[in-house]
């Protein structure tokens, strides 16, 4: 038995080689294909795990706190802090903290828009008499937006230390001396949040302790003497943070006699210009605006670096134009207890961007309803509170925590772009459509004081007994969470979430490219991911499978006529079966042999191992199979009348069809799962990251994936054109050329791979419609799929009967 | 006519070299059936090969009608075979999928308007007794006459000058044997000139003249039948 084996063995050498190479192949491949596979599924729950959870894990809100966009879409803005409308007490943040299963509860309180003192900026004094024109303008990075109107200030030359000559209008709240001379910068309003400093600090890992600093005494008292038992509010304020303002300031010279002007304005000598009556020096003033200027500069200063939101810088603009910090300088505290209420931005969704319109026109434009609260101090009534400024604190943006978003962190400085790449910034009034980072932070207590009894707008909640971001990480968050729905609240699992790009179409500026944050998008990834893992071994194991069955299916047909002849001469069935068996099993042993010379190789782990033994018992079996299973094939008189060819060959193309059929799906559900996974991943920042670490498994799964068809099928054809070689022959001999001959197998070549490919690409496209894949995705991997199958079948063909034609004639003149 | 030259055809066996013909000449005149004899492996295939077109040989020339094949493109040399020669083999060599009917047109499949085709097919059939009912069976169905009789007709549809038969009768019994070699007589008759090659010398004097290939030469055994 073994002899007859082998001798068939050696005697068709060439076929006996591809056979092992062919087995070698689905040993060596289906291994590399796995393993990449669950190495990519490793690599992206390793980048999960390590960059998916952000500085918390869930976020506590009151009930009617989700905003539109949030139930439709699931994405927030970053630093989307609310409307400030509260809903949280103190008392129910302090029971959450108490609760063992969370590590950290951090309340945050949005209080509003709040400005802090106003400063001055003191103008230079030249030889001449100047008439100094301001306008103070603030930007969003694309579009300027004044201010103020522009307003005057007219120095006289002859002016003395300590009696300053000058004219200007005195806006509400200003005053004037003749120790300096100084226009006013205008109100900026910045975000001002409430937090818990301790729980705070291990949140965000800043530093807050500042909070609890002294008011400075000197101010104090000043405050006590004004202002008497107001409450004082103390104030951090971030110092990394600057406000984006600038000057405008023309400087024209004045051919201008002062005793002129102090005779007009009705006073004497040793008077100081502005000590006149406001009337007549409005009348005045308006004269001297009208004068002609002998020369004029202009110059745009920017003061940005000296605005920090609460407690600015005073100026002063030397001769030269440039700012300096001021030593001397006024202060107006007038509109600290005035605040602004920014209403949620409306978001009209269209197409794949989000509108954002205007509300209200204005200099800058405001995108947001605001409501006004809060008394100013020439109110007749007492003010409630005053805000005073005790420390600042520094929000560095942690670099590993990029990957991953917490949403409402309230410290992030977002890079809103323009669609052409503009950095844009919020302006200094409460309507900026972008979100701003908190400028300022009080105690929870004095947020109390400002919004009433339930303050807290959100709490975000660390999850206790977590070290890496895993699926026991993910079941321990949402115990928690169903807990904290239980007990009324508005839950999100933010651990999971990353950044994405959200395109808005901004009225006034065109689009604009926002990171927003999707909610449990490391969940999501790695369900994809482990789809895919799932799908990809399934269409693995089934190749092998079909493959097997399909060169045994080849082999028995082949045997047919020599089993026959076997049996003629005497062989029971028996003993036929065994010596088919004995071929096979040799054939498939060999290559089960060099694969695990080669496994040490490749990169290949331990389990390959397993694998290839697993294929190999399999192997045994299905040949055990295959062979005993006895031919029952009737006889059939009559030939067909079309398609002749393929039906009488059908258990030969059967196989190969199948295994055609199975290689369509396998790559295009492979490419599909791909595309459509790395197109979906990247709409995140830590999608974008696993595509990015895994790219090269891909490409690898997807190049197996290939040569797994490619050689199958080819191997198939290869037998098919042999199996009919006389066939071909006979075509020579009666005189057809080797063109003729293609075009005539070559018509059934195209009918029955046409079947097999159509089939597995509705096969394919069923599934993956089931799957939810893209369309855009299916249709791309279809069209390489069936392209790249196409080019083999026909190479394949093209080889077995252009260019190496068997014949009967061993010559090369044939 | 059919003219060979100082034919000298050789294969190699590891690193000898076997002389299968060794400087044959030939002439094969217009309507003439010549056998040939030998025993198995004596290069009588190899010969009708090379007369063929099929097979090159290393020395010598093989004209027909004045023309050497050898000396032509491949694709006149396979025009010149579908044109000029039909064949017979001893297995038939007929297509198991085909009908009897569509092995008979195949050599012309491409060629000729298929009503006409189709309509010559069946006159060759008739003409050599396969009747209609088996004109759509399937070959393997047939008996052995019957498939080299289909065979026949097959090599017959291109109205060939040469009919080359290589061991035509080899697979059949003596009933059929006959049959045979009476229809290859009937075409002989008609003009065809037939080139045959057998083992069984009763077969072989059957023709005009005849030859024996012996350790690469021919030898004539017999002249033309009187």
């Amino acid at each position: 038995m073994i002899h007859f084996a082998w001798n068939r063995i050696k005697n068709r050498k060439f076929v006996s080689v591809t056979i092992v190479f062919a087995f070698l192949s689905v040993f060596l491949l289906i291994p590399i294909g796995i393993q990449n596979t669950k190495e990519t599924k490793l690599t992206v729950q390793n980048s999960i795990a390590e960059h998916g959870r952000g500085s918390y894990d869930l976020l506590i809100r009151p009930k009617t706190s989700r905003t539109n966009i949030e139930k439709e879409v699931g994405i927030v803005e970053e630093n989307y802090i609310g409307d400030s409308q509260g809903g949280i007490s103190i008392e129910e943040w302090q029971q959450l903290k108490s609760n063992p299963e969370i590590e950290v509860a951090a309340p945050v309180a949005s209080i509003g828009y709040f400005t802090g003192k106003r400063l001055s900026v003191d103008l230079p004094q030249f030889n001449q008499s100047t008439r100094f024109i301001w306008e103070f303008y603030t930007t969003d990075g694309l579009n300027n937006y004044s201010l103020n109107k522009p307003q005057s200030l007219i120095y006289f030359k002859e002016s003395q230390p300590g009696m300053i000559q000058f004219l200007k209008d005195l806006n509400l709240g200003e005053t004037a001396s003749g120790a300096m001379m100084e226009i006013m910068i205008p109100s900026t309003y910045h975000l001002l949040a409430a937090i818990d400093s301790e729980s705070e600090q291990k949140l965000a890992n800043i530093d807050f302790s500042q909070l609890e600093n002294e008011i400075d005494p000197a101010e104090l008292q000043g405050i006590q003497n004004n202002f008497r038992n107001v409450p004082i509010i103390k104030v951090i304020q971030r110092k990394d943070m600057h406000v984006p303002l600038s000057l405008k300031l023309k400087a024209e010279t004045l051919d201008i006699d002062l005793s002129e002007y102090r005779t007009k304005l009705g006073l004497s000598e040793q008077d100081w210009l502005m000590s006149s009556e406001e009337a007549i020096r409005k009348k005045t003033i308006t004269e001297l605006n009208q004068k002609k200027a002998i020369t004029s500069v202009e110059h745009d200063i920017d003061l940005s670096s000296f605005q920090s939101p609460f407690n600015s810088t005073p100026v002063q603009i030397n001769e030269q134009f440039k700012p300096l910090k001021a030593s001397k300088f006024a202060a107006n505290r007038a509109e600290t207890s005035v605040y602004f209420i920014a209403h949620k931005l409306k978001y009209e969704e269209s197409d794949e961007a989000f509108n954002v319109n205007i509300v209200e026109d204005g200099s800058p434009p405001s995108y947001k309803d605001i409501e006004k609260r809060g008394k100013n101090l020439y109110e007749p009534q007492n003010v409630p509170y005053l805000l005073e400024q005790v420390g600042t604190f520094s929000a560095e943006r942690n670099e590993k925590k990029e990957l991953s978003s917490s949403p409402l962190g309230i410290y992030s400085t977002t890079n809103i772009k323009t669609a052409q790449g503009q950095l844009l910034k919020a302006t200094t009034i409460p309507g900026s459509f972008i979100p701003q980072a908190a400028g300022a932070l009080i105690s929870m207590e004095s947020a109390e004081m400002i919004k009433g009894p339930k303050p807290i707008d959100a709490i975000r909640i660390r999850v206790a007994g977590i070290d890496e971001y895993n699926s026991k990480a993910q079941e321990k968050i949402e115990t928690v969470a169903i807990d904290l729905l239980k007990s009324g609240y508005e839950v999100d699992i933010v651990a999971g979430s990353s950044f994405v790009n959200q395109t808005l179409n901004v009225e006034g500026i065109g689009k604009v490219i926002a990171p927003w944050t999707t909610l449990g998008v490391a969940q999501e990834l790695e369900e994809n991911w482990n789809q895919l893992t799932f799908i990809t071994t399934i269409l693995f194991v089934a190749f092998a499978f079909v493959w097997f069955i399909a060169r045994l299916s080849f082999e028995k047909n082949i045997l047919k006529n020599e089993d026959d002849l076997l049996s003629i001469i005497g062989w029971q069935r028996k003993q036929i079966v065994k010596r088919n068996y004995a071929e096979q099993y040799f054939l498939l042993i060999t290559a089960y042999l060099i694969s695990l010379i080669l496994i040490p190789l490749l990169p290949l782990d331990l389990n390959s191992y397993i694998f290839t033994t697993i294929i190999l018992l399999s192997g045994l079996l299905i040949i055990s199979i295959v062979f005993s299973i006895k031919n029952k094939q009737k006889k059939r008189f009559m030939a067909y009348k079309r398609a002749s060819s393929i039906l009488y060959y059908r258990n030969i193309l059967i196989p190969t069809m199948v295994v055609l059929f199975v290689s369509t799906i396998l790559l295009i559900i492979q490419l599909s799962s791909i595309g459509d996974g790395i197109v979906n991943a990247r709409k995140s920042t830590l999608g974008q990251f696993t595509v990015d670490v895994t790219m090269w498994f891909q490409i690898s799964i997807l190049i197996s994936s290939f040569i797994l068809s490619a050689l199958g099928l080819s191997e198939c054809l290869h037998v098919l054109f042999q199996y009919r070689s006389t066939e071909i022959k006979m075509y020579q001999i009666i005189g057809w050329t080797k063109t003729r001959i293609f075009h005539h197998l070559g018509k059934e070549v195209f009918l029955w791979t046409t079947i097999s490919i159509f089939a597995g690409i509705i096969t394919a496209f069923v599934v993956l419609l089931i799957l939810k894949y893209s369309i855009f995705w299916i249709t791309i991997s279809i069209a390489i799929s069936s392209i790249l199958l196409c080019c083999l079948v026909v190479g394949v063909t093209i080889k077995k009967i252009l260019i190496s034609p068997s014949t009967i004639f061993k010559d090369k003149n044939i | 006519m059919i003219e060979i030259k100082n034919l000298k055809k050789t294969y190699s066996y590891l690193s000898s070299e076997i002389v299968i013909l060794n400087n044959i000449s030939l002439a094969i005149d217009d309507g003439q059936w010549c056998s040939i004899i030998g025993p198995s492996g004596t290069g009588k295939t190899t010969f009708l090969n090379c007369i063929a077109g099929l097979l090159s040989p290393e020395e010598g020339d093989v004209l027909y009608e004045k023309k050497n094949i050898y000396k032509m493109k491949e694709k006149a040399r396979n025009t010149y075979r579908k044109l000029n020669i039909g064949f017979i083999f001893q297995d038939f060599k007929l297509l198991p999928h085909y009908s009897v009917l569509d092995n008979v047109v195949l050599p012309l499949y491409y060629d000729e308007a298929k009503n006409n085709l189709y309509r010559r097919a069946t006159d060759l059939l008739n003409q050599v007794g396969i009747k209609e009912h088996l004109f759509n069976r399937l070959p393997e169905s047939l008996s052995g006459g019957e498939k080299q009789r289909v065979a026949i007709a097959r090599a017959l549809i291109a109205n060939p000058k040469v009919l080359i038969c290589d061991e035509p009768t080899g697979s059949l019994d003596s009933d059929n044997r006959n049959k045979i070699l009476h229809i290859l007589s009937e075409l002989k008759d008609s003009g065809l000139t037939i080139l045959l090659v057998t083992h069984d010398e009763e077969v072989a004097f059957k023709g005009d003249v005849t030859y024996r290939l012996n350790n690469g030469k021919l030898e004539e055994v017999r002249g033309n039948k009187l």
